[in-house]
């Protein structure tokens, strides 16, 4: 069997530059915040360039940088570096053209409903429905079974919607100040608990 | 209309207040499904569409420059 090659360092450079729009939305989405995610970003590259020797020609490099980026996100948010939040200042910027009778979606009420979501479904819903990336795609990026990834979307489409739909915002989607009391962070604090 | 009434949901009823608990109005499933669907992509495209921000670009020329260090100082070494 002939050993996977590794991309020469200029198309790696090329593939990396190529990938950075993808890692900004996919970021900003996972996060709510603009500037956490382009640290996110930055921390990616970082790591994706001096793991170069280990990407294989001729796969996914937004795959292969995705995965470093929700890792890095998932371990700094246990670590507190990070959190889940949305950003304020995108909160008038309309999403959907609508209907002449219908309301348009607003993209801090769109940010706010994920940052309700559970970590797992908000990165399932992220990478499927805005992404678009396959079922098998995103489930090898979230390391889960297929099944489990189908199963987060649409538990992720159908929270989405009733919250949504009902204006059911808590304080874990609420502006900077409650960093510290985000639903996730309780999640964490419940786990740890439970490890130690 | 009668199909679409059975798909109302929302939540333009009065609260205990008697005032719309919601501004929202009464929309249907499949409504409410392709504006989520819309508003996703359309969340993610808007941040494609960005300009890359100059200290992204600046580090990877810059992990870039210091490979390039790197090789030239091995070749050095290697001459020496």
């Amino acid at each position: 069997m002939s050993k996977p090659q590794a991309l020469p360092p200029s198309e790696f450079k090329q593939q990396l530059t190529e990938a950075i729009p993808h890692l900004r939305a996919f970021g900003r989405s996972l996060s709510g915040n603009r500037d956490v995610a382009d640290d996110l970003v930055q921390d990616t590259l970082l790591k994706a360039w001096a793991a170069r020797d280990r990407f294989i020609a001729g796969t996914s490099m937004r795959a292969w940088t995705f995965v470093i980026l929700r890792n890095t996100f998932f371990s700094s948010m246990r670590r507190k570096k990070f959190s889940a939040n949305y950003d304020e200042l995108v909160a008038e910027r309309v999403l959907s053209a609508p209907a002449p009778q219908q309301e348009p979606l607003h993209l801090a009420d769109l940010q706010r409903g994920l940052m309700e979501l559970s970590d797992d479904q908000r990165e399932a819903i992220i990478l499927v429905g805005a992404g678009g990336y396959s079922y098998e795609e995103a489930a090898e990026i979230a390391n889960c079974a297929v099944g489990t990834m189908k199963s987060r979307v649409s538990r992720a489409r159908k929270a989405l919607e009733e919250i949504l739909e009902e204006g059911r915002f808590t304080s874990a989607s609420e502006g900077l100040g409650n960093l510290t009391t985000t639903a996730l962070e309780n999640i964490i604090g419940e786990v740890e608990k439970i490890s130690h | 209309m009668a199909s679409q009434d059975k798909n109302q949901t929302g939540s333009s009823e009065a609260d205990e207040h008697g005032k719309q608990s919601k501004d929202i109005p009464v929309k249907s499933k499949d409504d409410m499904q392709q504006r989520l669907g819309l508003g996703l992509k359309n969340m993610y495209l808007n941040v494609l569409d960005e300009p890359l921000p100059d200290d992204i670009l600046a580090l990877l020329d810059q992990l870039d420059e210091d490979d390039e260090d790197d090789s030239n100082s091995d070749r050095s070494d290697i001459n020496e």
